[in-house]
Order: C-alpha cells, then sequence, then structure tokens
C-alpha cells in the first residue's frame, strides 16, 4: 500500500483540484475574519474574538471533502488509470485504503488551511479569549475524526460511482442533506423552553406599553427522552458535530469521536466490500 | 510449451447476455496472440477478467503457472502490462509524469528508464505537453509506455489501432513487433481489423459469441490459406488418380471437389480426367485471407471490417 500511497500523494501535490480547495478554505477563512471583524465595529460589540468562529470550518470541510473525494478519485474512473493499479497486482483493498488515506489527508490540510489565515490574520486582528491549549487540542481532536468520517463516506462514494459527475453530484447532495438533517435537529435544541407574552395597551400618546409579562411553555421545545436522542443522534453524526464545534458545544467528547469512528469503520468496510465485487470497466 | 497464459472454461453474464461462455485458450511464451472476433464476440470481457478487472462467474485462467484464485496471481500480475480499450493515462499530466506516477504505483525507486521508454514510444521530445492536448495515437502510445513501465513480460492490448489513423496504425504496428523481437515480449492483442492483425499475430484465436471458436497457428492458417485450385469433377476418385499421377498436392473436401495446390497445367490435368472419363464441372481459384478464413469459420460476413 505504501506504494500507491506514494503515487496518491505525488497526484495530490500536482491535483488542481485539491488546491482550489485549500485556497477557497484559506480565503473563506480570511473573509469570516473580516466580516466578523466588520461587524463588531458597526454594532460597537467588544466580544470580537477569534474563538466565536475559529472552529466554523465544521460545515464546510464536509462539503470540500465531498467535492475533492468525488473529482479526485473519479478522475481515475474518468482517465482509466484505476486499471493500472488493479493490472499490475494491486489489492482493491490496498486501493480503497489508501485513497481513504489521500482523502483524509486532503481534509486535514484544507483545514489546516482555515486554521493558518485564522491564526496569521484573525489573530492579530480579533484576538483570543476563552480557550486554553488543551481545549483547543480537544476541539482539533474531534475535527480530526469527524473529517476522517466525512472522508470515509465521500471516498465510498468516489470509489463505487465510477461516473465522476455522477459522484460529484451525489456527494454534495448527500453533504447538504445531512447538513439540513444536522441543522434541522439544532435548531429544535436551541428552541426556547417558555416563551414570553406580552400585554400592551396604546397610551393616548400613541405609545404601545407593556402592561404585563407572563410565560408559556415553548410546543417546539424538545424534552426529556426525545432530547436525548436528538442531542445523541448530533453528536453522532459530522455534520452534527460540526454545528457544535462551529457553536463551540462540544460536551460529550468521547461519544463524538465514537461516533465518527464507527462511521468511518462501518463505511468503509461496506465500501471495501462493494468495491471489491464491483465491476471494473 | 510452454504457456504464458491458459484460460479454462472462463464464463462470464451480464445481467442475461453471456458474455464469456465456457472460454478456453492458450497463448504460447513469446507469441502475439491475435483475439479475433465481431464487436461484442467477448474479447474486451476476456481481457477484463485476465486483467483481475472483473471477477469470472466460474472457470478461471493461470498466468505465468499462477491460478486466478491463488493469492500468487498478485505477484503474476507484476509481470504483465495492459490496455484495455482506452489508454489509461492522466490527461491532466504530461507523458513523463504518467510514467513517474506508474513508477511509483509499481514501487520503482529511480525514475532513471524513463527517457529510454519514452524514446521506445517516440514520445521523448514532448516535453510539458499535457496528455490531453496529445493526438489520439500519442495518447495510445503513452498507454503503452505506462503498460511497459514495470518491464513486462506480457501485454495486453485490447483494439489497438481503433480510431488511429494509418500512420499511427503502422507507428502501433511496429512497436508491438519490435517489442516482441527486441525484448521477447509476449502479446495479446484483440482486433477487428484482420488485415492489421495477420501482419502481427503468430497464434489466432478466433471468438464468437462468448466461445472459442478456432485456436491455430499463424503457419497453420498460412497452410490453410494458401493459393489453391478448386476443381468440381464428376468423378473424385478418377481426379484423384489424375492427380496422384501428375505429383500434385490437393485435398479432397466433398465427394465431387478437391483443392489442388500449387501450379499446374489446366489443358493437361482436363485432358488427362477426360482419358478417365472424367467431366470438370468448375474450376476456380482460391486465395483464401485470414478474413475470408474468418467469414468461413464464423459462416457469416456480420461486422468484419477490412
Amino acid at each position: 500500500m505504501s506504494r500507491l500511497l506514494s503515487a496518491g500523494f505525488m497526484r495530490l501535490w500536482k491535483s488542481r483540484v485539491f488546491w482550489t480547495l485549500v485556497a477557497g478554505m484559506f480565503l473563506w477563512s480570511l473573509f469570516m475574519v473580516y466580516g466578523n471583524h466588520m461587524e463588531c465595529i458597526a454594532k460597537g460589540e467588544t466580544d470580537d474574538t477569534l474563538t466565536n468562529f475559529f472552529f466554523g470550518y465544521g460545515v464546510i470541510i464536509g462539503g470540500a471533502v465531498s467535492i475533492f473525494a468525488s473529482l479526485f478519485f473519479g478522475t481515475d474512473y474518468s482517465d482509466g488509470t484505476i486499471r493500472n493499479k488493479i493490472i499490475i497486482g494491486h489489492s482493491r483493498k490496498s486501493i480503497y485504503m489508501s485513497n481513504l488515506i489521500i482523502s483524509v489527508a486532503a481534509g486535514a490540510v484544507m483545514t489546516a488551511a482555515w486554521i493558518l489565515a485564522m491564526l496569521a490574520v484573525g489573530l492579530p486582528v480579533c484576538g483570543w479569549n476563552g480557550f486554553d491549549a488543551v481545549q483547543v487540542l480537544v476541539y482539533l481532536a474531534v475535527s480530526f475524526f469527524m473529517i476522517t468520517a466525512f472522508a470515509a463516506v465521500f471516498t465510498a462514494f468516489g470509489m463505487l460511482l465510477s461516473n465522476r459527475s455522477v459522484a460529484v453530484i451525489v456527494s454534495f447532495l448527500v453533504f447538504l442533506f445531512w447538513l439540513q438533517c444536522g441543522a434541522y435537529l439544532y435548531s429544535r435544541l436551541r428552541e426556547p423552553e417558555v416563551e414570553p407574552i406580552y400585554t400592551m395597551v396604546m397610551t393616548k400618546d400613541g405609545e404601545e406599553k407593556i402592561t404585563d409579562a407572563s410565560y408559556i411553555e415553548n410546543p417546539m421545545y424538545v424534552r426529556g427522552t426525545q432530547r436525548e436522542i436528538y442531542t445523541r443522534v448530533l453528536e453522532f453524526m459530522p455534520t452534527g458535530q460540526a454545528l457544535f464545534l462551529m457553536q463551540n458545544e462540544v460536551t460529550d467528547v468521547s461519544f463524538m469521536i465514537f461516533g465518527s469512528f464507527v462511521i468511518t469503520v462501518v463505511v468503509t468496510l461496506g465500501g471495501i466490500v462493494c468495491f471489491g465485487r464491483k465491476d471494473l470497466l | 510449451m510452454e504457456y504464458v497464459l491458459t484460460t479454462d472454461a472462463l464464463c462470464k453474464s451480464y445481467k442475461k447476455h453471456k458474455a464469456l461462455d465456457n472460454f478456453s485458450m492458450h497463448i504460447p511464451k513469446g507469441a502475439i496472440y491475435g483475439i479475433v472476433g465481431k464487436n461484442g464476440a467477448g474479447k474486451t470481457t476476456l481481457i477484463r477478467l485476465i486483467c483481475g478487472l472483473q471477477m469470472p462467474d466460474s472457470g478461471g485462467y493461470t498466468l505465468y503457472g499462477c491460478e486466478s484464485k491463488s493469492e500468487e496471481i498478485a505477484k503474476a500480475r507484476r509481470r504483465m502490462g495492459a490496455i484495455v480499450e482506452t489508454p489509461s493515462v492522466y490527461l491532466d499530466m504530461s507523458a513523463r509524469d504518467n510514467i513517474r506516477e506508474q513508477y511509483r504505483v509499481l514501487g520503482i525507486p529511480s525514475y532513471e528508464g524513463i527517457d529510454d521508454l519514452l524514446k521506445l514510444v517516440g514520445l521523448e521530445g514532448t516535453g510539458g505537453k499535457k496528455a490531453k492536448h496529445f493526438s489520439l495515437g500519442m495518447r495510445q502510445r503513452l498507454g503503452i509506455a505506462v503498460a511497459l513501465a514495470g518491464s513486462p513480460d506480457f501485454i495486453i492490448l485490447d483494439e489497438p489501432a481503433n480510431g488511429l489513423d494509418p500512420e499511427g496504425i503502422v507507428e502501433i504496428r511496429e512497436l508491438i513487433l519490435k517489442l516482441n523481437k527486441e525484448k521477447q515480449i509476449t502479446v495479446l492483442i484483440s482486433s477487428h481489423i484482420l488485415d492489421e492483425l495477420s501482419k502481427l499475430a503468430t497464434h489466432y484465436g478466433f471468438i464468437d459469441g462468448g466461445r472459442l471458436i478456432k485456436e491455430i497457428s499463424a503457419s497453420e492458417l498460412e497452410s490453410l490459406c494458401r493459393k489453391c485450385t478448386r476443381v468440381k469433377v464428376s468423378d473424385i476418385e478418377a481426379l484423384c488418380l489424375v492427380l496422384d499421377d501428375m505429383g500434385l498436392e490437393y485435398e479432397a473436401v466433398s465427394e465431387d471437389t478437391a483443392d489442388i495446390y500449387g501450379a499446374f497445367s489446366i489443358n493437361v490435368l482436363v485432358e488427362e480426367l477426360s482419358q478417365h472419363k472424367c467431366e470438370v464441372l468448375s474450376m476456380n481459384g482460391r486465395d483464401e485471407s485470414l478474413e475470408s478464413y474468418y467469414i468461413n469459420l464464423l459462416g457469416q460476413h456480420g461486422e468484419v471490417k477490412v
């Protein structure tokens, strides 16, 4: 497998798709720093700290990996070069695993580009507040496993869908759908438990005046076992983890890592079995 | 005879379509083995199975003495290279980078042989030009260079002349002959361009409907295809007697017809036959080519290209 990795990384180094995505992550990160800083200035807010959006890459990296994996591995199908590896005796399992490792590495480099831009430009502009080194390392560990899970899923699509265009579209749509599911669950968890009800009267001067305020239960608030399930599902899914990372709300680190690990192992084993049986052209 | 590849009752179906049906063939070491068959006969399916791109439903093959189901087959595959349908090259890479990439896949630490390989296929002057800007012939030659990167003893070429102009066809033909003669590389080549194949092959396998219907060496085929005169007479025994007396080589092909090989005087033959009260009913010259042999073998004209 080392030979496949060597060849794969050489190709990665020369890949236009890869460097475009790395540049995209870098620029997006700069845009986030700039946009947030300008908003803080405009609103006169003092809470302009890098930690507010430092881990915001979570919701972007999945999409970037989906595009990368489907285009990079799809080229092996469209150019027919996957045959060169099999004809000379590399096992399908080795080809699959080496591609997964390349996918994870590409995702990690793209994330590093985001972080680099944050540190290089965001740190001097916005400053750092509220996170110590251990917390950062924990968040980075969760991020790494999350990227690995994304890479496992989208490597599977890239390896099992022979048509590159179809692979790109399907992978990105799956990512968007997955993110949407996460966003829905997350928004339900963010619903307030009670909602204020205000009684207002109109004064003679034409002004509205609150005369009474009470609270009622919010019917959208998720309670009990359902809340527990929603939370666990979100912590299990990489897209849910991405949202928690973005909001700096990572709590159950071990469960999140476990979730990513399970997704990675199950999807990879399934992918290897399916790829092993696939008739290549 | 030492065989590089033998297949044993290979079967492969796609849904209800049987692409290969009990296909058994034998490729001797050092041969240029031409697989001849019309479109959809099963040539590419056979190559895909041999290359490990697809698995047979049943049957197997032996490559350099290694059974297809054994783990050693991976090692045996190191000794082969192939082009299946289209050249397998990265279009956004130069010729040199493509070979370099294949060197890495093969685990060859030094890039020293790349220049020789590019020279061998006539792509030494392409520089940084990307393969997507190559002509089809250049891509085909690059595909062969990639297939040759591991210094294989056996290469498989699936329709290498497809889409090439006449000059490109000649270039590929000369390259294949060079590889076979100078590097003793055994070649399996599939084609439905029979005229082209007849200039290369030392052995032939005729495939139709997924079955190998005939396996024959080029010399055997030549003897079968050599010039002859087909004579139809009223008395075949008299004809045989006369031909024996005249010392001519012949073959009785039916109860009233014989093929006579070599030159002879028609007047003398007719005169001799008339003395035996044998009448000549018809006489025509036959010059059987690979194409006519193939058509006779299959009993149809189908989609054969000349």
